[in-house]
C-alpha cells in the first residue's frame, strides 16, 4: 500500500513538470551578391547592443492579440542569445557581406567608426499567427573625433507563416534582414558622401511598429 | 519550660537589628575600618573615567577612583588603593579604554624606550612620566597620560595624512613665493642683455658706415656679418624672454592651483574618513537585511508561453 502511494506520488511530480526549453536564433545572413561597401576602406568596430527590461533575457518576449501592451516572457520558448547580441551579429554579418571591414568587440584593431544600437523592440505580436517585431537604434560614430557620423531607427515586421516554432524563427529572421538591408544602403549612401535626408525612422511598415 | 514568648520576641528582632547592622559595615564601612591607601595622579584628559573605575597593575585590581576633580589645565584624580601596591621609579599609572564602549580605568605602567615609527608597546608609557604631590594623606604617584584606543589609532592616521597633505600644500606655497622673484630677475638680466645687444648692434652699424666711405670692402663684409649675428642674438634673447615671461604666467597659475586642489584635499579628508566608517555601517546594515529578506531582492517575473504558437509538446 505504502509502495503505491509513493509511486502515485512520483507519477504525479512527473506530469506537473514543465516542458523542456525550446531555443530559436536568427541565424546570420548569407553574403549578398553586391558589396556596395567594398573598397573604400571603411573600417568598423561593432559594440554589443544594450537593451532594457526583459528584452535583456533570452526568454521570447510576445504579447497576446487582446492585450498588446501587456508584454510578456514566454516560459519555454527562449533566444540561443539576447536580442542584443543576437542583433549586434547579425548587422557586423551583415555590413561585412557588404564589404565593409568590421572588428568585433574586445578583437585588436583601429576602426574608422564605432557602431552602437540600442534594441527597442524584438517581441511576437499574437493574432491568427504571431507577427515578429524588432526596432532598433542604431549610431555609428567617428572612432577620433567620437561625432555622430550616422544615427537612425529602423523597425521590421514580419507575420509568421503558421504556429509552428521555426516559423516564428524565419518571421524574426525577415524583419532583421530589412533592417540590415537598410542599414547597408544608409552606410554606403554616407560614405559616398551623400546626405542621408532624416533617416530617424527607417524601415518598411512603420506607422504600426 | 516554654520561653517566654515576650523575650522571644525581642530576641529576634536583636538578631535582625544585628545582622542589619553588620550588612551595613560591610557596605559601607567606616573610615576606621577602611585600610586602603588615599592616593592622587594627575592626567590630563580623563574621558571615560569616573568614581569606582578600577586600578590595577599585574592583572591585580588595587582599588578604585573614588574622585576627580578638575585643576587649572589638568584633573587630579583621587584614588583608594588596597595596601602593597608599589610604583619604581620608571613606573607610573595611566588610563586605558581597551573597549572603547566600556569605561576606562588606571592601569600601572613603564616607562620604555621609544623608538621613532614604531608604535606603543603593550605596558609601556604613552607620554612622560609626571609625578603628582601628595595631598595631606594620600600618596602622589606618578602618572604618564593616555593610552590611545583603536578610535585614537583611526583618528592619528587621519590627522598624520592631514599634516602631511597641508605641509606639502605649504611647500608648494613656499616655492611659488621664491619662484616668482627669480623669473622676474630672469627677466629683468634677459632685458639687460637684449638692450646691450641693440646697442652693440647700433655700435656695429655706425662702424659699418664709416668704414664703407673708406671702401675697405672685407672688413665692412665682417662687420655686416657681426650685425647680423647680433641681431639674431637679439630676436632670440627676445623670444626667450617672451617664452618665460609666458611660460611665468602658467607656472605660477599652475602652482597656484596645485596648493588649492592639496588645500582642498586637506580640509576634506576628514570628511572623508567619516564617510568610509558611514558607508562601512551602511553596507553592514544592508548586508544584515539581504540575510533576513533574501526573496525581496530577487524579482520573479511570472512566465507563460503564447496561446498562438504551438505548445511545447510533453515529454
Amino acid at each position: 500500500m505504502r509502495r503505491g502511494l509513493v509511486l502515485l506520488a512520483f507519477l504525479a511530480a512527473g506530469c506537473g513538470s514543465l516542458p523542456a526549453e525550446r531555443s530559436i536564433r536568427i541565424d546570420l545572413p548569407a553574403p549578398p551578391a553586391a558589396r556596395p561597401l567594398s573598397g573604400d576602406g571603411l573600417t568598423l568596430r561593432m559594440l554589443r547592443f544594450t537593451a532594457s527590461g526583459p528584452l535583456q533575457e533570452r526568454n521570447l518576449v510576445y504579447a497576446e492579440a487582446g492585450a498588446p501592451d501587456d508584454t510578456r516572457q514566454a516560459a519555454t520558448i527562449v533566444w540561443e542569445a539576447p536580442p542584443e547580441v543576437a542583433a549586434s551579429a547579425y548587422l557586423a554579418a551583415a555590413l561585412t557581406g557588404a564589404g565593409a571591414s568590421v572588428i568585433g568587440n574586445g578583437i585588436p584593431g583601429v576602426p574608422n567608426y564605432v557602431v552602437s544600437g540600442v534594441v527597442q523592440r524584438f517581441d511576437l505580436l499574437g493574432g491568427a499567427t504571431g507577427t515578429a517585431i524588432a526596432s532598433l537604434d542604431v549610431s555609428i560614430s567617428d572612432a577620433k573625433s567620437g561625432q555622430a557620423w550616422l544615427t537612425a531607427s529602423y523597425c521590421a515586421k514580419a507575420v509568421t507563416a503558421d504556429r509552428s516554432l521555426p516559423a516564428v524563427q524565419r518571421a524574426f529572421q525577415a524583419a532583421m534582414a530589412e533592417i540590415a538591408a537598410h542599414l547597408v544602403a544608409d552606410t554606403a549612401a554616407r560614405h559616398g558622401g551623400a546626405a542621408i535626408a532624416a533617416p530617424v525612422p527607417r524601415g518598411s511598415r512603420l506607422s504600426s511598429c | 519550660m516554654r520561653p517566654d514568648p515576650v523575650v522571644e520576641f525581642w530576641l529576634g528582632m536583636g538578631a535582625i537589628a544585628a545582622a542589619l547592622a553588620v550588612a551595613l559595615l560591610l557596605a559601607f564601612p567606616p573610615a576606621w575600618m577602611d585600610h586602603r591607601i588615599g592616593a592622587v595622579a594627575n592626567f590630563g584628559n580623563v574621558s571615560f573615567l569616573g568614581e569606582g573605575s578600577s586600578v590595577s597593575g599585574d592583572g591585580y585590581v588595587w582599588g578604585t577612583v573614588t574622585k576627580i576633580e578638575p585643576v587649572k589645565g589638568h584633573y587630579r584624580v583621587h584614588m583608594k588603593l588596597k595596601p602593597g601596591l608599589e610604583l619604581a621609579a620608571n613606573q607610573g599609572l595611566a588610563l586605558e579604554q581597551a573597549n572603547p564602549l566600556q569605561p576606562a580605568y588606571l592601569t600601572v605602567v613603564r616607562q620604555c624606550k621609544a623608538v621613532p615609527g614604531v608604535a606603543l608597546q603593550a605596558g609601556c608609557c604613552p607620554e612622560r612620566l609626571s609625578a603628582a604631590s601628595p595631598e595631606g594623606a594620600e600618596r602622589g604617584l606618578a602618572s604618564c597620560g593616555r593610552i590611545p584606543n583603536l578610535i585614537d589609532q583611526a583618528k592619528d592616521i587621519g590627522t598624520v595624512a592631514k599634516t602631511r597633505i597641508d605641509d606639502i600644500g605649504k611647500t608648494v606655497s613656499a616655492l611659488n613665493a621664491k619662484l616668482g622673484p627669480l623669473m622676474d630677475k630672469a627677466s629683468a638680466t634677459l632685458d639687460t642683455s637684449k638692450a646691450t645687444m641693440t646697442s652693440a648692434g647700433i655700435t656695429s652699424a655706425r662702424a659699418q658706415a664709416l668704414l664703407a666711405n673708406d671702401n675697405v670692402a672685407n672688413l665692412s663684409k665682417v662687420l655686416a656679418s657681426t650685425q647680423a649675428t647680433m641681431d639674431r642674438v637679439k630676436t632670440t634673447s627676445a623670444t626667450i624672454d617672451d617664452l618665460l615671461q609666458n611660460k611665468k604666467e602658467q607656472l605660477d597659475a599652475s602652482i597656484t592651483n596645485l596648493s588649492n586642489v592639496l588645500a582642498t584635499t586637506a580640509a576634506t579628508m576628514p570628511g572623508v574618513v567619516d564617510n568610509l566608517q558611514k558607508s562601512a555601517e551602511d553596507l553592514r546594515a544592508i548586508t544584515g537585511q539581504i540575510r533576513q529578506e533574501p526573496t525581496s531582492l530577487v524579482r520573479r517575473r511570472e512566465r507563460s508561453d503564447p496561446s498562438f504558437v504551438d505548445p511545447a509538446p510533453e515529454k
